[in-house]
């Protein structure tokens, strides 16, 4: 009898992934079942089996797609090839989320390619699904000219050192609700973090060494109103990535068909001393959870020993040597806390298996106060980790984390930030409020249990963050008129409670800090007194002392608009609601008068997040409203102008020429 | 001990299943409690959904559940209940839990081919491990966390346990607490078994969480859960992985995660509910295990059937046959039809588009076998 031979359709000829699918005896008593891995490339051979077969393949994307074949009797081999359309692998055409793994819509390819090569082997006979790809590629295309915002790259070292060491810029597309950037980050040498403003807080996004790594933000709107970022990433290796999905959603069984040939492959590379360890760490990952643990050889050791900035492989041969019979606790000890050295692991897995191993460890060793004091950082990580996201990813307004759970000695603190919140434009009193970054989430979950929101203070005016507790810088939005702030004395509540009261009361406290303008530097400066500890202080800042902030130019004006209606956006997105629709033509009919333009400045990510944002809505909700006004060709016309008005960031002479024009008599 | 079913052993080698079900609804020391007020609550309120889901889930163990291989040899129930006093069943404190954690260990311990399943539905979050709240939670000042399991460290220690397929279900919230930073210092929570030096050895220890991370379960009050719904519904009729010619079609461990998910993924689509339901599988597996097994009649496949393109919906009448007597029809409507199939059949499916539409006159038929998890019917109409 002859043999079934698989595979995957001639378009994913070219792809470089393979799909784990299991095949099934349907007609027979037997029901007798085998597994194979497909790819377009060439046919897999099936033995064994007879009679009617169901071919079923579970993609990453945690979707299943099912066909049927017959084997029928006689000596000639039948090729089979999978109906799998461009649509069921990819989501095309509009990166569809799968509604089982809603971060997982494409694997294998960057966006570019992605519509390129939908558009291009899509069946002849679906015409629909031609055309939009085309358009939708052009459209694309037309827009990839547009630079995304420069995102930060962070190095860690231990888990308490953290220095950024450049910047990276991407393409940014709106793309149905959702605004699309695609970043492309070379190979480094070690693990990187990728920093991304998003909704006032920042997500850090792990990025494997060794190889070029492309990353997908996508930010978008949701029912609720509030936004929301998924991050997909493709390693160099695409079975990488899906097996690590399929890890994820809990399908072990894909995993084991797809991780057994990874898992050879990993072991060839290793022994090749490949430099490309990703692909061996989720190989490794996989063994450790859902494989066959005796195939680790002596090859976790050498992931170790060959990649020293490589957190994970530290981590791996500790759990290998963990689950072998009588193993040494102090090997594996060390083992942990060498990873722990080499900074937090680039795998999300990575990060729970370090702690679970130092829990366990610690219990041979109970008196052992350096594996307490890891155990401690590595649940501070963990605390703010995603449970989605292809690698290890934390929320946090600085990466270096909270230790407010580990005082023990020898465990650095973070540098404080300074916050002003200026609630209301025509208040009387600036509140400012100083406190360690680590401690913004306990300081917004103690203003929500006093029924204090801080989005309320947010979405009324400005959420500034300073780098530095001493060095205000003079200006609100970068290159606009230094305050002039004569000597205004600030009047200081101290400690956690007085800083509820001051905010829900409004009372004076008898405390009070000099502080000074220095025009050398265009700062405004606090003696740092009592800046030390990790209290939280609050100070009044006298609205006469700041009044000249509020005479900005039209420009600064234009800004401010503009982000007082991507605010309120974010939270209540509706636009049968008015006060939304308001405050966007607001803005926009500010920024048409101000006839300047407006762009994402790049040191301000907070800024930069909302025009974000604002640049999706504009797309997405702006220009449908304005078609329905009258004489919506020259309201068109207008947002046409104003948004190919976006300046390049990255070009700084022309961004400071912008910002510090004079304004022309007659603006407002 | 509250055991609500138990079949002697015939001989020592016979493998069986053994299940621990605990639900709390109870919480005297949270809001709305009887009981003095816990150190701080969370925002943490009483429960009316986990002891109808525990029970509804130990009657299902005993009167649903089919395993010819390994079949129910146990269940020990738990339930804190607000309001109910003396039903006979043990209130689900720690202590309670951590010795009817004792018995079971000792049950699933006697053969490695048995099955041990860990049933919770309760207060739960995740502070990064996962921690149930037993109904006592809360009862010490000084010693917060002590009342509560780590599931973590738990699913950690039974690497021990002989029985090599371990399936725990965590009906409960894991969301992290917003404003308990002070509690959360040291180690949370203290597992149901502890372990030194826990020998790891090859095993199906999945988890099911009826919430993803950061993610709240839930459920209509006093109802059974949605995610126990799902749970019961894969497991009696629509999570099957395949036909086995000895009895039938087989709900294994990865189909039921596979099921689950695609269930709960379903369940948001229709739009029927408030809120969007999450689910999460995790643990640990080097194998799939078989669970229980379904007939013919009752196992069934999640389909969905639409038109390509899928404009053509708002025109198209869609109708399904399996030749033997199931037969529906739909009317025109943009939505996907998202229906249930009998497993292991051949149906001929058709779409009739009406006649005043840019597709008037098109038809389009096919014949699919429909098998598990999930059948995709797409009718080309153009």
């Amino acid at each position: 009898m002859g043999d079934l031979l698989v595979k995957l359709p001639e378009i994913f000829r070219e792809a470089r992934f393979r799909l784990p699918a299991r095949i099934l005896e349907i007609s027979s008593e037997r029901g007798k079942k085998t597994t194979a891995l497909l790819s377009g490339e060439s046919a897999q051979r099936v033995t064994g089996l007879k009679g009617q077969l169901l071919v079923q393949v579970t993609l990453p994307s945690g979707r299943t797609v099912s066909a049927t074949t017959d084997l029928m009797t006689g000596p000639e081999d039948r090729t089979f090839v999978m109906p799998l359309s461009a649509e069921d692998v990819f989501g095309f055409p509009a990166l569809k989320r799968s509604p089982v793994q809603p971060n997982v819509s494409w694997n294998f390819l960057d966006s570019k390619n992605l519509f390129r090569f939908a558009a291009d082997n899509s069946p002849q006979s679906d015409a629909a699904k031609t055309s939009d790809a085309k358009q939708m590629l052009q459209r694309m295309e037309k827009l990839m000219e547009v630079n995304s915002p420069p995102f930060r790259l962070w190095r860690s070292k231990r888990f308490t050192d953290w220095t950024v060491i450049g910047n990276v810029t991407g393409k940014r597309v709106p793309l149905g609700s959702e605004l699309v950037t695609t970043l492309r980050l070379d190979r480094f040498r070690e693990p990187r973090f990728l920093e991304v403003p998003f909704d006032d807080r920042n997500f850090y996004v792990a990025i494997p060494p060794h190889h070029a790594t492309i990353v997908l933000l996508r930010m978008a709107a949701t029912d609720e109103g509030a936004p929301s970022l998924t991050v997909e990433m493709r390693f160099a290796d695409s079975n990488a990535s899906s097996l690590l999905h399929y890890l994820q959603h809990g399908d072990f069984e894909s995993a084991r068909i797809l991780g057994e040939d990874l898992a050879d492959s990993a072991e060839a590379l290793l022994r090749g001393k490949r430099r490309d360890p990703t692909a061996a760490v989720i190989a490794a990952y996989y063994l450790l959870r859902a494989g066959d643990l005796s195939r680790l050889h002596d090859w976790t050791a050498n992931l170790d020993n060959w990649f020293p900035k490589l957190p994970d492989g530290a981590v791996i041969h500790a759990w290998h040597l963990l689950k072998t019979a009588d193993a040494d606790y102090q090997q594996i000890a060390n083992r942990l806390l060498v990873a722990l050295d080499r900074g937090v692991p680039v795998f999300t897995e990575g990060l729970r298996r370090l702690m679970d191993g130092l829990v366990i460890v610690s219990q041979e060793f109970e008196e052992r106060e350096d594996l307490q004091n890891a155990i401690q950082l590595c649940r501070a990580y963990l605390l703010r980790a995603t449970s989605f996201g292809d690698t290890t990813t934390f929320i946090a307004t600085h990466p270096q984390l909270s230790l407010q759970f580990a005082n023990s000695e020898g465990i650095q603190r973070e540098e404080p930030q300074f916050s002003i919140f200026d609630p209301e434009e025509d208040a009387e009193t600036v509140i400012a409020t100083w406190c360690p970054p680590q401690s913004i989430e306990s300081y917004r979950s103690l203003l929500k249990l006093r029924n204090f929101d801080l989005l309320s203070t947010a979405a009324g005016g400005f959420d500034f963050e300073f780098d530095s507790p001493g060095g205000l810088p003079a200006t609100y939005i970068d290159g606009s008129e230094p305050l002039e702030l004569g000597s205004p004395t600030l009047k200081v509540a101290d400690g956690t409670d007085l800083l509820i009261r001051e905010l829900t009361t409004g009372k004076a406290t008898d405390k009070t800090v000099p502080v000074r303008f220095d025009a050398t530097t265009g700062s405004l400066m606090i003696d740092p007194e009592g800046f030390t500890d990790s209290e939280w202080r609050v100070f009044e800042l006298f609205s006469a002392g700041f009044e000249s902030y509020r005479k900005t130019t039209p420009d600064q004006r234009t800004i401010i608009a503009l982000c007082k209606a991507a605010v309120p956006l974010s939270i209540e997105r509706d636009p049968a609601a008015g006060i939304v629709s308001g405050h966007l033509l607001q803005a926009w009919r500010a920024a048409v008068r101000s006839g300047s333009g407006w762009a994402p400045p790049a040191r301000w990510w907070f800024l930069g997040n909302l025009f974000s944002r604002l640049e999706m809505i504009l797309e997405t909700e702006v220009r449908p409203l304005l078609k329905r006004l009258p004489g919506a060709d020259v309201h068109l016309r207008d947002l046409d102008s104003l948004v190919g008005k976006r300046i390049n960031p990255g070009k700084q002479a022309i961004w400071d020429q912008f910002v510090s024009r004079t304004p022309t008599e007659g603006e407002e | 001990m509250t055991i609500v079913f138990e079949r002697p052993v015939t001989a020592a080698d016979v493998p069986q299943t053994h299940a621990l079900v605990i639900g709390v609804g109870r919480y005297p020391h949270l809001n709305g409690g009887d009981g003095e007020r816990a150190l701080t609550t969370m925002g943490l309120n009483q429960l009316s959904s986990p002891p109808v889901s525990a029970r509804r889930f130990s009657e299902y163990l005993q009167t649903g559940f089919s395993n010819m291989e390994c079949p129910l040899g146990s269940v020990e129930l738990l339930i804190s209940e607000s309001g109910v006093n003396g039903s006979g069943i043990e209130p689900a404190t720690f202590s309670n839990m951590e010795k009817a954690c004792d018995r079971w260990y000792e049950r699933c311990d006697g053969n490695e081919m048995s099955i041990g399943i860990f049933y919770f539905c309760g207060h739960g979050l995740r502070v990064p491990d996962t921690i149930l709240l037993a109904e006592d939670f809360g009862q010490h000042k000084r010693r917060y966390w002590e009342n509560a399991v780590n599931l973590t460290a738990t699913h950690h220690n039974l690497a021990e346990m002989k029985a090599k397929t371990q399936l725990f279900i965590i009906d409960a919230c894991r969301e992290r607490p917003a404003n308990a930073f002070e509690q959360l210092q040291g180690t949370m929570g203290r597992p149901l078994i502890h372990g030194s030096r826990v020998r790891f050895r090859e095993r199906d220890a999945r988890i099911l969480y009826g919430a993803a991370a950061g993610k709240q379960a839930s459920g209509q009050q006093h109802s059974v859960s949605y995610f126990t719904t799902a749970l019961i519904d894969c497991m009696r009729r629509l999570g099957a992985s395949q036909r086995t010619h000895k009895y039938g079609w087989v709900v294994d461990t990865n189909s039921l995660g596979k099921s689950l998910q695609l269930y709960i993924a379903r369940l948001n689509q229709t739009g029927i509910l408030d809120t969007e339901l999450t689910c999460a599988l995790g643990g640990e597996s080097n194998f799939e295990s078989a669970l229980n097994w379904i007939s013919d009649q009752d196992a069934a496949v999640m389909s969905t059937i639409a038109c390509m393109p899928e404009d053509a919906m708002k025109w198209a009448e869609l109708h399904f046959d399996n030749g033997n007597g199931h037969v529906e029809h739909r009317g025109p409507s943009p939505d996907h039809w998202l229906t249930e199939l009998q497993a292991g059949v051949h149906y001929q499916l058709r779409a009739e588009i009406q006649s005043e539409s840019p597709y008037a006159g098109a038809r389009s038929e096919i014949k699919k076998y429909i098998h598990p998890p999930h059948a995709d019917c797409r009718l080309e109409v153009d």
